[in-house]
């Protein structure tokens, strides 16, 4: 690499930019206001679809919503009755961290129906009590969050890096006889949201302290769509492996309900799967390309060539409707297998330029399509062409191994 | 907000520099005509250059700031505004999903007629950058045309900044030597 090479180069792309300059139109950002209004107004026509209703209802509200499914929590009956020996029993523990390791729904001394005040603070705080001052938060995925330690919670999760409180329940967490409150805070990162579930209680004095925490996001769980506080004092937080942004598909999302509980002075799971594990309704897909030989030009200019291309399905998941793109860059459709195609209806936001049949795991199929290119080509040219997975409704899939769905083709004379 | 490198090729068109009618998309800290008139030319540029194909690109970009002004109230207040953007359309360019298929039959064949004139150099270097390698040819593209570092490149394209110098090294040399070859042959004519 000369000095000579980079002048030249830099001299060209600046002739380049000045000669397109003029020729750039752009649409306005009026336009683009317009755009995004047409947007939201045809959201709204859709909403009555679950699907879109699911993805646009915040996570606060999903909490709400998705009280019902996930196995019934294993924990012990839901009540917590009054302690057979009655006030005057040895109090409760004060210290979060004195309680005992596992909780029986008798052997929770103080009683809620009692003329005695339980003896346990109570630890029910109220949404405005916790955003009035400063809260202890344990620390955050490092990669998605840094403020932790002392900090005062926000309304909403809008800001980049500032934790917000996102809704609350309340529970008897560490079987004390009082309720404890459980929080969801958020904390942006760009367009994801790192998200605790978090445990509040008050100590003798009344002050709100850090109980604990019951789970986050992180690797591997990038999303806490709703969480519950059971009768039996478990936290039932339901995970989800990614949190779809922007184009990714929300069917993508995997979800788990998992249960934790207060024991030996932290939360530990003690229910449900601890992991996602690999995602088995994804296979790995490989494309092999030959090259794009083209004929002499017709009268016209124009040229006519095969290209051959090989996809192996190594499974583990049989794949019922494969997609190439970028078929549409190398010419013209000009038969063979391009009478294979089929259009892909605008289901989701994955498009192919030629849907095909399926293929089972464990094997291996080739197509050969015929192209009409028009002009001189440039030779040695590569375009890369790429295969992915589709299902049965036309939904797209990502591959276990991306790098070799994609294949060079040269054009070659 | 961080000053972007990036050229300002553009100008807003007489008048929209004044304060518009539009209420939304100016609380920001940012204003979202201001940006948009600052750096679609450039971003379209250098899209034109990756994709070789400057309506395509035009599309592109204008899809990155329709997405950007529908969470404007965020975006605005990032550091660097143009750089979600220029993300986000590049994005939109290497997306093995993008909805290419009408526009790609469509544009076939058209593309000459959005050239505004025989300009050899830029026939040159379209065809010299078609040779690339994709990776390539983004990290020239974002090196020569949007003025980015390699630490850029590389948070951009979520890869070491030992793989930008290379991809960067590779396509510059490549670059050269078929310009160099053009040059020569458009000389001795």
């Amino acid at each position: 690499m000369t000095e000579y090479e980079d002048r030249l180069v830099d001299a060209e792309f600046t002739a380049y930019r000045d000669a397109l300059v003029p020729a750039v139109q752009p649409a306005g950002p009026d336009a683009a206001r317009a755009t995004v209004r047409r947007r939201r107004h045809r959201a709204i026509a859709v909403t009555a679809a679950a699907v879109v209703l699911a993805v646009a209802v915040p996570v606060a509200g999903r909490a709400a919503l998705d009280r019902q499914p996930g196995p019934p929590d294993p924990g012990p009956a839901q009540t917590v009755e009054p302690s057979p020996t009655g006030p005057g029993s040895p109090s409760p523990s004060t210290a979060p961290s004195s309680a005992p390791p596992t909780s029986s729904p008798t052997g929770s001394p103080a009683g809620s129906a009692g003329a005695e005040p339980p003896a346990a603070p109570d630890g029910r705080i109220s949404r405005a009590q916790l955003l009035a001052g400063k809260v202890t938060l344990p620390a955050w995925s490092p990669d998605e969050c840094q403020a932790d330690g002392a900090v005062r919670l926000r309304k909403a999760d809008d800001d980049v890096g500032e934790p917000a409180l996102v809704s609350l329940a309340h529970g008897d967490v560490d079987a004390d006889g009082a309720d404890e409150t459980v929080a969801l805070v958020g904390c942006r990162y760009g367009e994801a949201v790192g998200k605790q579930v978090v445990a509040f209680d008050r100590d003798t004095a009344g002050r709100i302290v850090t109980l604990g925490r019951v789970a986050r996001t992180g690797e591997g769980q990038r999303d806490i769509l709703a969480y519950e506080v059971t009768g039996g004092g478990s936290v039932r937080v339901r995970v989800a492996d990614i949190q779809p942004c922007c184009d990714v598909p929300t069917y993508l999302t995997r979800d788990q309900w998992r249960t934790y509980r207060w024991q030996g002075g932290r939360f530990t799971q003690t229910g449900g799967p601890t992991a996602f594990g690999p995602d088995g309704r994804l296979t790995d897909l490989t494309l092999t390309a030959g090259e794009l030989v083209l004929g002499t030009p017709d009268a016209a200019g124009k040229r006519t060539g095969s290209l051959t291309l090989t996809v192996v399905n190594k499974g583990p998941v049989d794949v019922p409707q494969l997609g190439f793109s970028s078929l549409g860059r190398l010419g013209e459709r000009a038969g063979g297998d391009f009478a294979q195609c089929r259009d892909l209806p605008a289901v989701g936001p994955y498009w192919a330029d030629c849907v095909t049949g399926g293929l089972p795991a464990g094997e291996r199929r080739s197509w050969t399509f015929r192209f009409l290119v028009d002009g001189p080509t440039s030779d040695g040219g590569a375009t890369a062409v790429r295969v992915d997975h589709y299902d049965a409704q036309n939904k797209g899939w990502p591959d276990l191994t991306q790098l070799d769905n994609a294949a060079d083709v040269r054009t070659t004379n | 907000m961080t000053v972007t490198r990036e050229p300002r090729l553009d100008k807003p068109p007489p008048g929209a520099a004044a304060a518009g009618p539009h209420g939304d998309g100016r609380s920001g800290t940012v204003d979202f005509d201001q940006l948009y008139h600052a750096h679609f030319r450039a971003l379209t540029i250098q899209l034109t250059a990756y994709c070789g194909d400057l309506p395509q690109a035009q599309d592109l970009v204008q899809e990155a700031f329709c997405r950007a002004f529908a969470r404007w109230s965020r975006v605005s207040r990032y550091d660097d505004p143009v750089a979600w953007v220029r993300r986000v359309a590049w994005n939109l360019a290497t997306s093995r999903w993008r909805r290419l298929r009408t526009a790609q039959s469509f544009l076939h064949g058209q593309r000459l007629e959005h050239v505004p004139g025989p300009d050899p150099d830029r026939v040159a270097l379209h065809a010299a950058l078609a040779q690339l390698p994709a990776n390539h040819r983004r990290a020239v593209v974002l090196h020569y045309l949007a003025d980015l570092s390699i630490t850029e490149i590389a948070a951009q394209e979520d890869v070491a900044e030992g793989t930008v110098k290379s991809w960067l090294h590779r396509g510059r040399a490549a670059l050269a030597s078929q310009l160099a070859a053009t040059s020569e042959v458009n000389n001795r004519d």
